[in-house]
């Protein structure tokens, strides 16, 4: 019985022509003038206990608004879904006590309150037995590193900070399944690792099943096996990373500021592309190679400063897949 | 000086803007404004007078202090003290103007469309529903005019004050509140100060209240004639000087703090 | 083992959502208190701003001696069980505060609280409590005790006992107001401020008797929004007035009855309310 299944989903969504001004607010309300515009269009997936699941595509591709669904905040138009064995939309707060839910641009912790209350009282709210709520706390604060903001005001946070809060905060009561709406947005790259690692471990270890919206490819690289593509709210690819890899098989660009001056920066499975004193660029990925094992190699090698990944633009990528009519 | 002409003109564009807000307020105006009169002519009863106003004449008051109300802030208003908390009083302090005026061409801008979009509708609503007792003569009518505009003055000079007491205080909202709540009521807008037993009437005339609502209303009424317009003025005139100068002073060694201590 | 019957279960779940609300509750307060002084002035300050009202009442009294054919002591028996009423609902308010919630919507915190596992309008009640009410609260009992001492109504044992529940009522009917005003921000996004023309012009409307309006006005708050019952009608039975509108004789009684049933069903335009916004989305 999978855990997540999703059968001909629709939502539309109905923008008024907003007339302006006072005369405009008369005409709005006689004439209602809109255009449709289909959010989500037909989509249907399943998904088993345990997985990790990307759900990629561009901005204002649907991503969000499935997401809106499957937690139980948006009705849709059409279809069905059935999570953790309800319909989210109709049994809106049970549903919610069973999911955990990570917005990346908003919090879902108490905005003038310190992180550990804001936990004290989620742990309240979602009726966690005290015994595993501070075992969990402990936890995560090892694994997050929460210890240094634990008594912070959330509004005083930092992004990264907050990340970690909202993680710790969403998986407090045990949920066996989580929504990510892409929480390494933002993020530098050191705090994108330490959240990839997190979310692999509770996925690894808990077996909690994990959807991950994004459109970050270092996510998905890292953590997803399977990857779902979603565009202008059509579903267009449903499977194995490696699949969608091969398919895109296209090369990344890794920027490198070296702590030392090198004579030779060669390296295995790379192209050294451009070079300006210690600053040197290198293509990768035709071959399958991963930016962290490139990473991984090239630290092996060199004194790093510091480094940066130049990301394929996803809009390209999508084209491409669209193009080459993927579908599963 | 045409900067400040400039400034106002932006600040009453900005407040024609808010259109929904000004019909909203306009339909509350409106609606207490009738609330109050019928209070009145209950209390009236049988009466012709009370305190040298007439039944029409105080119905007239309701609908006068609802048309001049917003125009002179009696509710008062925190933005000055906004940007204090802000920190932004800083950087408006170092521009090439002077702050005193800045603040006022801006005041007397929006609150010059508040009389226009407000005040105007409520007087006509007024014509017509209810008699109404109108200024006197060509005279009556000018003098009506300029203690209305030495009414804003004052109402501006005073709620500078209060918020430029933001530069010593953490808690100046909590004491701009009650400020506020008592010029309100020493105003006249609740009730004419005439009504007030005399020990009260004496305290409200220690005040610079009156002169923001009282003073204006009763010139309109007729209530107040000849000499005594004049000299209602110059009460109302010499309030407005000594509120600027406090305002200025207190601006001053506010700024003074300011540059020691950094804000 | 098997399962407690159904009964036995909920039982627990009320008591932890007592316990829940007083947390959420507490945790507001603490917060606020932290700022003592602040805290005092706004509390002063607010039981000074609701007494002007009362202030304008006195100076008015001060030139009549009955205003409509009420005395002061009568009016003011009237305006404390308004006053009263309205406290009481802004103590229990939360975010149904039109400004404060049209801010929630845009800020996306309500569709934080959609995201918890708990009603959406036990959330409201707890996520907003600002100290300062209570000088309300404080303001109006002050009010409703001078009315009961200068009115000097004939006390039964059955007016004593009546006199919570309408206040009770009176409460239920303003934070209906206020819940309704609160729905409208879904559809408009702004704060609606003529709302404010029903929650604070409907204090201020009540503070006197209902027979100084015209009669349309009256006809309309006690037929079509009976804000009669919230302290005009019972006030009728209170103080042993006579009854302008000829209704029968159990109507005073009816006040629980009405304010409990406008209540209900503003829940139910929240919840309408709360159906459109989650099919529309933000």
């Amino acid at each position: 019985m999978p855990i997540i299944t999703v059968r001909h989903l629709h939502k539309d969504f109905q923008l008024f022509k907003h007339h302006r001004g006072l005369l405009g607010a008369f005409r709005n309300l006689f004439t209602r003038e809109f255009r449709t515009v289909n959010a989500v269009n037909d989509v249907s997936f399943s998904i088993e206990r345990g997985e990790l699941v990307g759900y990629l595509g561009p901005n204002g591709a649907g991503k969000s608004t499935t997401l809106k669904m499957l937690t139980g905040i948006l009705v849709p138009t059409r279809g069905e879904a059935c999570v953790n064995g309800r319909v989210p939309w109709k049994e809106r707060a049970a549903h919610a006590h069973d999911i955990g839910v990570v917005f990346g641009q908003r919090t879902n912790l108490w905005w003038d309150l310190p992180v550990i209350e804001s936990f004290d009282l989620l742990h309240y709210i979602y009726r966690v037995p005290d015994q595993r709520y501070y075992q969990n706390l402990l936890r995560f604060q090892d694994l997050l590193g929460l210890g240094e903001f634990l008594h912070t005001p959330v509004r005083s946070l930092s992004l990264g900070q907050r990340m970690r809060a909202d993680l710790a905060a969403a998986l407090l009561h045990d949920p066996k399944l989580v929504f990510l709406d892409e929480p390494t947005i933002g993020l530098d790259v050191v705090a994108k690792e330490r959240i990839r690692q997190f979310i692999q471990s509770i996925n690894r270890e808990r077996g909690v099943t994990v959807i991950l919206t994004t459109h970050d490819l270092g996510d998905v690289e890292k953590l997803c096996e399977r990857v779902m593509m979603i565009d202008r709210g059509r579903l267009l690819f449903d499977g194995p990373l490696s699949t969608l890899r091969e398919r895109f098989g296209g090369e990344r660009e890794l920027v490198v500021d070296l702590a030392d001056d090198y004579d030779d920066v060669t390296v295995d499975g790379a192209t050294v592309v451009a070079r300006e004193g210690r600053r040197v660029t290198y293509r990768f990925g035709a071959n399958g190679l991963t930016a962290s094992d490139l990473i991984a190699r090239l630290s092996g090698r060199f004194r790093i400063g510091d480094l940066s990944v130049r990301e394929p633009e996803i809009e390209a990528t999508v084209r491409r897949i669209y193009e080459e009519r993927l579908l599963d | 000086m045409r900067l400040y002409f400039e400034l106002a003109k932006k600040a009453a564009q900005r407040q024609l803007a808010y259109r929904q807000a000004n019909l909203a307020g306009l339909l509350t105006n409106l609606f207490f404004g009738a609330l109050r009169a019928y209070v009145l002519i209950a209390l009236y009863g049988l009466r012709p007078e009370i305190a040298g106003y007439t039944l029409t004449a105080a119905i007239t008051y309701t609908g006068l202090t609802q048309a001049i109300l917003r125009a002179v802030q009696i509710f008062g208003w925190q933005d000055l003290m906004k940007t204090v908390r802000s920190g932004d009083i800083a950087s408006d302090l170092a521009k090439p103007f002077d702050y005193y005026f800045f603040w006022l061409a801006q005041d007397l801008g929006a609150n010059v469309v508040h009389l226009i979009v407000r005040g105007i509708p409520i007087m006509w609503v007024y014509a017509v529903a209810t008699p109404m007792v109108w200024p006197s003569d060509a005279n009556a009518a000018l003098a009506f005019a300029f203690s209305l505009l030495l009414a804003m003055l004052v109402s501006f000079a005073w709620r500078f004050c209060v918020n430029i007491t933001a530069l010593w205080s953490a808690d100046a909202l909590g004491f701009a509140r009650l400020g506020y709540t008592l010029a309100m009521f020493l105003s006249g807008f609740l009730v004419p100060v005439a009504f007030f037993p005399s020990w009260l009437k004496t305290l409200a005339a220690w005040t610079p209240f009156p002169a923001m609502i009282e003073t204006p209303v009763q010139i309109w009424l007729g209530i107040l004639s000849g000499p005594a317009v004049t000299a209602a003025l110059i009460q109302q005139a010499f309030w407005a000087g000594v509120m600027m100068l406090l305002g200025r002073l207190m601006l001053a060694a506010g700024t003074r703090k300011l540059v020691i201590q950094g804000g | 083992m098997e399962s407690p019957p159904a009964a036995i279960r909920l039982k627990p779940e009320r008591a932890a959502y007592l316990r829940l609300y007083l947390r959420l509750i507490s945790i507001r307060i603490r917060s606020q208190m932290q700022y003592r002084l602040s805290f005092l002035l706004d509390v002063v300050g607010n039981f000074l701003s609701n007494f002007t009202d009362l202030a304008a009442l006195m100076v008015m009294f001060t030139q009549a001696r009955s205003l409509g054919g009420w005395s002061f002591g009568e009016i003011a028996f009237l305006y404390g069980l308004s006053s009263a009423s309205f406290a009481l609902h802004e103590l229990f308010q939360g975010a149904f505060d039109n400004d404060v919630f049209a801010s929630y919507i845009q800020r996306g915190l309500f569709d934080q609280m959609l995201i918890r596992p708990l009603p959406t309008l036990f959330q409201m009640m707890t996520e907003y409590f600002v100290l300062r009410r209570l000088g309300r609260m404080t303001q109006g009992l002050i009010a409703l005790g001078l009315g009961v001492a200068l009115a000097q109504p004939h006390w039964t044992f059955a007016k004593l006992l009546y006199l919570p529940v309408v206040i009770a009522g009176g409460g239920m009917f303003f934070l209906a107001i206020s819940i309704v005003g609160c729905t409208l921000c879904f559809w408009t996004v702004q704060s609606t401020e003529v709302v404010n023309i029903f929650t604070y012009g409907g204090t201020t409307m009540l503070q006197y008797p209902l027979t100084i309006y015209q009669e349309w006005m009256q006809k309309f708050f006690v037929y079509v929004l009976p804000m009669a019952f919230i302290n005009y009608l019972p006030t009728l039975y209170f103080l042993d007035k006579p009854d302008p509108f000829h209704l029968p004789a159990f109507v005073p009684f009816l006040a629980p009855v009405v304010c409990v049933a406008v209540f209900l069903l503003s829940l139910r335009i929240w919840q309408f309310g709360v159906a459109h916004y989650t099919s529309t989305g933000s």
